[in-house]
């Protein structure tokens, strides 16, 4: 019953409210990234990428794109990422790229959720580096390090939480809905 | 005007949750459908408005029809052209940046003319009494003035059937009493067809003209409204009488012998101390100037108040999770805080987690983690479903969840903010029950509540709280008006 | 802290423009703030404020993005000293620094001067659909709300027990604030789109708005002016 493309109104609505979610809990991830490593999106990642397959495994596209444009358009709007320039091409990006995996998988597996997690990490945190180096101007070595250390932390972490959390939404029986 | 032949329902898990039905709503009557927690009520009436099998997904082997037209062959926005459905959270269905703008979503989806929105939105407030309120942000409104709200947003469409899922639900009896008496008008000066779902029947006995009771899913009475109020006994059928003075429909067991409690002011020190406090959000002017609050081993006190007084504010404060701007609160031994939200703090994969997860926290051991947890969902009567998740629950039973998760840490205090809102007339008894046993073991209660029968049974004490202050008031079910 | 500036209320010559015209504006901000060179981004970031002035756009709007860009600046600033040195390193990190701040200030001020609505009758005009178009209202509409849920699930779960304010801690107790936050959005988005569709939203194409937009005369000025302006800058 899995649908790639859905435009119905839950999916529009649930998009968008995701991607405030996404939002807050980004703020949260960014205090506790500046707390330990201020240099690195470590949290930021995970929840990044977190977010990016909730939003595809939820809602399908492009409401999976709307959560993360949302996330992208409060976070630039609120100037509270200054990075968040880079949001809307990283953003939507991933979130297409980890729905064109997840699409053809049945999500049910540990290997399945991490497969995605890489094609949606380093596609979203290519977006990312490149604006780094080219609007930026960040020493390429600097960034290329940085993104690394962020896209694997996603791809570990994201897989993780994103099973966790995916799998308590289904025990949750709101999953259980006509589309 | 509705005709629903519903054989089965059920849910993808596969529970039958409606069967052998039907149901023939004629035009222009006020049907109220009635019955306990887990019924079926709201799936019955997400049938007869086609939210089941368009928008939720089940097994439905039955037809509804509404004058004479398939509600499967139609689409949800189609349907709203002649039938209104409102469900039981009001706050989410304001989804526009001012009232205004919310009055006129309906008549603006259905095409007609800026003027005609512009007359109808005039009229859908002004029946409502909320005019002043057009150009209101949403969120910014009480309980009873978004019901008022919500209620006007169906209404402006024109509808001839309208149909309500507890719409006053959170509301306290003035709120309620309001809300139905402009359900009632409205029912009476446009001939439309009412079904309203609803836990206290009695508040409707002289508007609607016909009940129908549910039990397990099927229907087991469907009678006039004189015959209904006249023949059967609302509280055998675990529905609530009316609001009113009625300490037999509380009925908290005594302590067992050798373990009265004594408790009062005469008897040793407060387990809840406030003095002198002062508090005021960033600002804003101080809310409180100079409280003083003390509460005893074994009492149950009743904090009352119209809506903005700072009630849950207060009740905040004595939890800790708020701090004072000036003087003390002192608490002696734990604090358990029931919130009016139970949502809040349910994440747990089952019931069982859900519970245990404060103390896991606290490292107790497994086995004491075992005795404690089995203890409390039997106390809340919700063991046989400890590995279900939480949202799988009606929202009466996550109520009791969220309070188990509060029993199970063995509180000194226990702050309750509205612990019978939602709750059917037999969860709220279990309550009443709970809370008589906690105080009888030598637990405070700090209680917030607009249900006049659970004050007046178990209060010891009352106190309102209006204009920053504190004054202690009878506790005997009435609240006492404020200027 | 207000995750997202409302829209601010005014009745200045900018806050009549059409939005179209607005987002012309800000891409055109937008434009020179990632393809100008530094004097050319920092002209623009005058022009930008020169036209905040005339909105009457309170600067106090702007202090916390202020303060994170400061944050932002410092860790420019360092790794690029590492990098480049002192000289070149400085220069590297104040570039990007104001391009940053160009870029953070034209996208707060198109949101505090266009109307979510707006924004929505831009999209309808452009041929989107209107169940996409109006999604931008619901966000703003929804913002505050989700704000106030997390607030309760934070101030739940410290009443369980919980504490946020070592790292460890905030760490554990992220799982707890998370989970209950997406349950509760999941929720309240589909109550949102059963009492939309019961409203009849999707019921026709097209529906009645009750704002309505025009680009005037003064519109197609100020938007060749802009437009001008920033292929100027650009290629300057």
């Amino acid at each position: 019953m899995k649908k790639f493309w859905r435009v119905d109104t839950k999916a529009l609505v649930g998009g968008v409210l995701l991607g405030i979610v996404f939002m807050l809990v980004q703020q949260i991830s960014h205090r506790i990234d500046s707390l330990f490593s201020p240099a690195v999106m470590i949290m930021g990642g995970i929840t990044w990428a977190t977010f990016t397959a909730l939003g595809a495994l939820l809602f399908g596209q492009p409401s999976g794109i709307i959560v993360g444009e949302t996330q992208a358009l409060v976070a630039n709007a609120s100037g509270l990422s200054p990075v968040a320039l880079f949001f809307f091409l990283a953003n939507g990006l991933g979130s297409f790229s980890y729905s064109l995996v997840s699409h053809r998988l049945s999500m049910e597996k540990w290997s399945h959720h991490l497969l995605a997690q890489i094609v949606a990490n380093l596609v979203g945190n290519a977006c990312v580096l490149l604006g780094l180096i080219t609007v930026l101007k960040l020493p390429p070595t600097a960034a290329i390090i940085s993104s690394v250390i962020t896209c694997t932390a996603g791809i570990i972490g994201a897989t993780v939480l994103t099973k966790l959390v995916y799998d308590n939404l289904k025990r949750s029986r709101l999953l259980d809905i006509s589309y | 005007m509705i005709k629903a032949i519903i054989k089965s329902f059920s849910y993808p898990t596969g529970n039958v949750v409606l069967r052998d039905m039907d149901i023939h709503i004629p035009a222009g009557e006020f049907v109220v459908i009635t019955g306990t927690s887990g019924s079926g009520k709201s799936t019955l009436v997400q049938c007869l408005t086609g939210v089941i099998p368009h928008f939720i997904r089940g097994d439905l082997d039955g037809k509804v029809e509404i004058k004479g037209r398939d509600l499967s062959s139609l689409s949800l926005p189609a349907i709203s052209r002649f039938m209104a459905y409102a469900g039981q959270e009001p706050q989410n269905q304001l989804f526009n940046l001012t009232v205004y703008e919310d009055m006129a979503f309906g008549p603006g989806n259905l095409c007609l003319s800026r003027d005609e929105i512009h007359t109808r939105v005039e009229w859908a407030l002004n029946f409502v009494g909320g005019r002043h309120l057009a150009g209101r942000q949403p969120d910014t409104l009480s309980g009873g003035e978004t019901q008022r709200c919500a209620l006007a947003s169906y209404i402006v469409m024109g509808q001839e059937v309208l149909v309500l899922d507890q719409p006053c639900r959170e509301l306290d009896p003035e709120g309620r009493k309001m809300v139905y008496d402009n359900i009632y008008q409205l029912h009476r000066e446009k001939c439309l067809t009412v079904v309203v779902v609803e836990d206290r029947p009695a508040e409707l006995a002289g508007l609607a003209g016909r009940f129908l009771v549910l039990d397990d899913g099927k229907i087991v009475i469907d009678d006039e409204a004189a015959a209904f109020m006249s023949h059967y006994n609302l509280a055998e059928l675990g529905l609530s009488p009316l609001y009113k003075s009625c300490p037999e429909h509380f009925s908290p067991s005594a302590p067992p012998k050798g373990q009265q409690k004594k408790c009062g002011a005469d008897h040793g020190e407060p387990l809840v101390q406030v003095e002198e406090l002062w508090f005021g959000y960033k600002g804003d002017s101080f809310l409180f100037r100079g409280l003083n609050l003390q509460v005893f081993s074994g009492e149950v006190v009743s904090l009352l108040g119209p809506n903005g007084a700072g009630k849950t504010t207060l009740a905040k404060l004595i939890g800790g999770i708020l701090k004072p701007v000036k003087g003390v609160v002192k608490v002696n031994g734990t604090t358990g805080y029931l919130f009016q939200n139970p949502d809040q703090q349910l994440f747990g994969s089952s019931l069982w987690d859900e519970v245990a997860f404060a103390l896991k926290r606290r490292r107790i051991s497994p086995d004491e983690i075992e005795k404690r947890v089995n203890r409390v969902l039997e106390i809340v009567r919700l063991n046989d479903l400890a590995g279900a998740h939480p949202y799988t629950l009606s929202r009466g039973q996550r109520k009791l969840l969220a309070l188990a998760t509060a029993l199970v840490m063995e509180p000194a205090i226990l702050i309750v903010d509205e612990p019978t809102g939602g709750l059917d007339c037999r969860q709220a008894d279990l309550v009443a029950e709970i809370f008589t046993q906690f105080s009888h073991r030598g637990g405070s209660i700090l209680m917030i509540s607009h249900d006049p029968d659970l004050v007046k049974a178990l209060s010891r004490k009352a106190f309102l709280l209006h204009g920053g202050s504190l004054r202690e008031v009878k506790p005997d079910g009435t609240f006492p008006a404020v200027s | 802290m207000e995750l997202f500036p409302q829209y601010h209320n005014g009745d200045s010559w900018i806050h009549r423009r059409d939005p179209r015209s607005k987002t012309v504006f800000f891409m055109a901000g937008v434009a020179v703030a990632l393809a100008g060179e530094p004097k050319s981004v920092t002209f623009m970031f005058l022009v930008l404020m020169v036209h905040g002035i005339m909105a009457r756009l309170p600067p106090a709007r702007y202090k916390t993005a202020a303060l994170v860009l400061s944050v932002t600046a410092v860790t420019l600033v360092v790794v690029q000293l590492i990098f480049n040195g002192v000289v070149t390193g400085l220069i590297m990190a104040g570039e990007a620094v104001l391009r940053l701040a160009c870029f953070m200030y034209a996208f707060m001020q198109l949101v505090q001067w266009t109307h979510p609505m707006d924004l929505a009758l831009m999209g309808v005009k452009m041929g989107v659909p209107y169940r996409f178009a109006m999604l931008p209202v619901l966000m703003v509409r929804f913002i505050p709300v989700m704000e106030r849920e997390l607030k309760g699930i934070f101030e739940s779960q410290y009443a369980r027990g919980e504490r946020f304010d070592s790292t460890r801690q905030k760490l554990r107790g992220f799982l707890p604030v998370l989970l209950p936050l997406v349950l509760r959005s999941l929720k309240c988005g589909q109550e949102i789109a059963l009492a939309m569709e019961t409203k009849g939203f999707g019921y026709a194409s097209r529906r009645t708005f009750l704002r309505d937009i025009s680009f005037t005369a003064a519109d197609g000025l100020w938007t060749a002016g802009m437009v001008c302006l920033s292929g100027l800058l650009i290629t300057y």
